[in-house]
């Protein structure tokens, strides 16, 4: 060995100034090499990635798609856009990657934060080794995987492991094996439940009194001025005027002594809320409407609006901050442009700031404040993780069923990309559940696309791009579902891929967020029959038209 | 990114099925040397280099369908020898000099290479060339130039091509509807 190491040394004393200056020399040991090599330059220990060795260990038993291994090591938080450069570790990669490996690609783009993709491959008998190393500003990921490109194929023909299918075939792009392989994730194929939740109708004891029997009881519209007792799901203290056409209702929280000694009929009343964007003949949104101006129709038949609020009324906004790995490199230029879409928004609107990986954080309750949340920003240079996309998004709806008195908006900077979607990650909510419940809120969601070029897929280069897996699939499905979602919510999907781009998709959102009319109506009459409710609202305006949605399920 | 990874695999595409064909010997003479490009490398905002030959190059296929436009491909990649893409893209004007296309051009005027299109845009000043080796009358590589003052792109194919079956990928694969592939002689655009 020594002699080797020795041979190895004056074989690579010739390299160029760049390699010399090295402090680190490869010794041919492949994955190791670089591994070593990245601790060694930048300081940093490789991640540790719970249950690895037990995955690699079922790989070589199952062989899925046939793979037969593979080695993994990821890097992460540490500053990787300092790295000796392009030709350097070019350079270090062919001399860790010597017998019999190919250098396949070489990619490097500053404009996306510094990206380097280096993917080298060797036959190995029947099999065929990747070694694929990437860095982004903040992660760097060193893989090795090694398959059998016949077993490969063929379970692209017929995906199958351990005999169980999990799809059609895979090829041509034509499939998307990541809607069907999870169990967890729903797919979007299915129809959402946009079903009213319990926390949207408003339960009350009312008196049997002076002859109102049940008979009377569905004309006895319950005020809407109190609380539930269930707190998470306050009723609406609106501002309309027809509360005080309602009939008077001498009413009885749950629990109380009047309430226990009296007999009491149950009513049910189903809040429905819409928001409503009215523009002119020319498009143009019209922002001076009032309540008047709507029309609500359910089924055809005139609805009485019970609440409305103008597009000037105050926001309760949340702003959440996709912070997994995927965007880990953009991190400077959402800082910079989270700052910019609070400067944009009106000083009464309220916003609370929230990052979320796997988990959801607060860093900025809601407030006014615009240097806290500012300073509440810079908080997001230090996280990262994976994507609970679907819980965070359901625990801030949670934050906001907390509020009562204003109108609420999401809006998410996010690939969409729920680990579910891939399988790796349990999630508590499926996407189903959450559009079933977006569709029922009050909040109007507004995600912002982001989604800038993923490292894992680069072997695209080498297959014209034309493989339907892996996460050009997630991706398709993730950008649907954020589009099903603005759609139920009278919200809009703002896409972008580059960083660049991020300033200009805040200010659309900051500029329609203020273009919404807040409605809610109860229905005339409800059957819980599973029907499609169909909704559409009028303005008694000429040529004006009003967007919302279709409508909701009576379930 | 994605834009120069598109354009990469429109050109991957446009060089890989202009090289459908049978088999022959001597293709090796047109492989392009374009390693002075490494020297762009650090200043470039994007760059590409990907090199796919021998048994890996039959590898890829394998991972492509039997559907019409694949199965092209698919043909097309059972006989060659090896697809090379070299590419650099500068935020500024004037990146890219005359020396570093020359040094390309130069080998593409040798002995073997044919220029067979040259197209020259006055609006955004792209160029694109397109060259054949032939050899003994059967085209054995081909080079593919794309360069303005700001990005510069090899794509070089080295196998063995049927000239008959290029007339039929006009308007696929980034293989422009318009562009004029006439191998019977050497014909200027």
């Amino acid at each position: 060995m020594t002699v080797l190491a020795i041979l190895a040394t004056l074989l690579l004393s010739g390299v160029s100034d760049a390699q010399a200056q090295q402090p680190f020399r490869a010794k041919g040991k492949e994955f190791k090499d670089v591994v070593k090599y990245i601790e060694t330059q930048f300081g940093v220990r490789k991640t540790h990635i719970p249950m690895l060795g037990l995955a690699n260990f079922a790989f070589k038993l199952i062989r899925p798609a046939g793979v037969k291994g593979f080695k993994l090591a990821v890097f992460e938080d540490a500053d990787f856009s300092n790295h000796p450069g392009n030709l350097s570790f070019n350079s270090f990669m062919r001399e860790a990657y010597r017998k019999d490996w190919q250098p396949l690609v070489r990619v490097n783009s500053k404009r996306e934060g510094n990206v380097q993709t280096y993917i080298y491959a060797r036959n190995a008998g029947k099999d065929v080794q990747f070694a694929i190393v990437t860095f982004e500003e903040r992660e760097a990921v060193v893989m090795e995987v090694k398959f059998n490109p016949d077993a490969a194929a063929r379970f692209m023909d017929n995906p199958k492991i351990m005999g169980i299918s999990i799809g059609n075939s895979i090829r041509g792009g034509g499939a998307d094996i990541a809607g069907n392989n999870t169990g967890r994730a729903p797919s979007r194929r299915t129809p959402p439940d946009p079903s009213p939740r319990s926390g949207d109708i408003d339960s009350i004891n009312v008196d049997h009194v002076g002859g109102a029997g049940p008979s009377s009881a569905p004309s006895a519209r319950p005020s809407l001025n109190g609380t539930t007792s269930d707190e998470r799901h306050p009723v609406l203290s609106g501002e309309s005027n027809n509360r005080s056409s309602l009939p008077e209702v001498n009413a009885d929280l749950p629990g109380s002594a009047a309430a226990n000694d009296r007999e009491a009929i149950r009513i049910e009343t189903r809040l429905v809320n819409l928001n409503v964007k009215a523009v002119d003949k020319a498009g143009q949104p019209l922002k001076s409407l009032r309540q008047e101006d709507f029309l609500i129709y359910e089924d055809g038949v005139r609805q009485e609006m019970t609440h409305f609020r103008p597009v000037n009324a105050p926001v309760n906004l949340i702003l959440m901050l996709d912070l997994s790995g995927s965007t880990k490199k953009s991190r400077d230029r959402m800082v910079d442009a989270a700052r910019k879409f609070i400067d944009a928004l009106p000083a009464q609107d309220r916003i609370a700031l929230v990052a979320f990986t796997r988990k959801y954080r607060t860093l900025a309750d809601f407030t006014s404040n615009e240097a806290l949340l500012k300073q509440s920003i810079e908080k997001i240079r230090k996280i990262s993780g994976g994507t609970a996309f679907y819980d965070s998004m359901w625990e801030a709806l949670d934050n906001l069923d907390q509020i009562s008195d204003a109108r609420k908006a999401i809006v998410v900077l996010t690939d969409g990309e729920d680990e579910s979607l891939v399988g790796s990650e349990e999630t508590n909510h499926s996407f189903d559940d959450l559009l079933g419940r977006a569709s029922e809120e009050d909040v109007t969601i507004y995600p912002i696309y982001f989604s800038a070029s993923n490292h894992y897929n680069k072997l695209g280069v080498l297959f014209g791009g034309s493989l339907g897996v892996g996460p050009d699939s997630q991706k398709r499905t993730a950008r649907e579902q954020l589009g099903l979602l603005a759609e139920q919510t009278g919200g809009e999907v703002i896409s972008t891929r580059r960083q660049e781009d991020l300033d200009d998709a805040y200010r659309r959102v900051a500029s329609e967020i203020h273009t919404l009319y807040s409605l809610a109506y109860s229905p005339d009459k409800t059957k819980h029959n599973g029907e499609f409710r169909r909704i559409s609202v009028k303005l008694n305006r000429d040529g004006a038209i009003a967007r919302t949605r279709k409508g909701y399920i009576d379930k | 990114m994605t834009r120069l990874m598109n354009k990469a695999q429109a050109m991957i595409g446009l060089a890989v099925l202009l090289c459908l064909g049978s088999a022959t010997a001597g293709a090796q003479n047109a492989r392009l040397q374009v390693d002075h490009l490494d020297k762009l490398f650090p200043n470039a905002v994007e760059t590409i280099d990907v090199s796919l030959e021998g048994s890996l190059l039959q590898i890829a296929s394998k991972f492509l369908s039997n559907k019409p436009e694949e199965a092209a491909i698919k043909e097309l990649v059972s006989t060659l020898k090896g697809v090379y893409v070299k590419g650099v893209e500068f935020d500024k004007d004037g990146s890219i000099s005359e020396s570093d296309v020359e040094a390309i051009r130069t080998q593409l005027k040798s002995p073997g290479w044919e220029r067979i299109v040259g197209v020259r845009s006055k609006r955004d000043g792209e160029n694109t060339e397109v060259y054949l080796m032939l050899e003994g009358g059967i085209i054995s590589g081909i080079g593919v130039l794309v360069f303005d003052p700001k990005q510069l792109f090899v794509v070089n194919v080295v196998g063995p091509i049927d000239p008959e079956k290029i007339g039929q990928l006009r308007g696929h694969f980034g293989v422009p509807k318009g562009l004029d592939l006439d191998f019977g002689g050497t014909r200027r655009k």
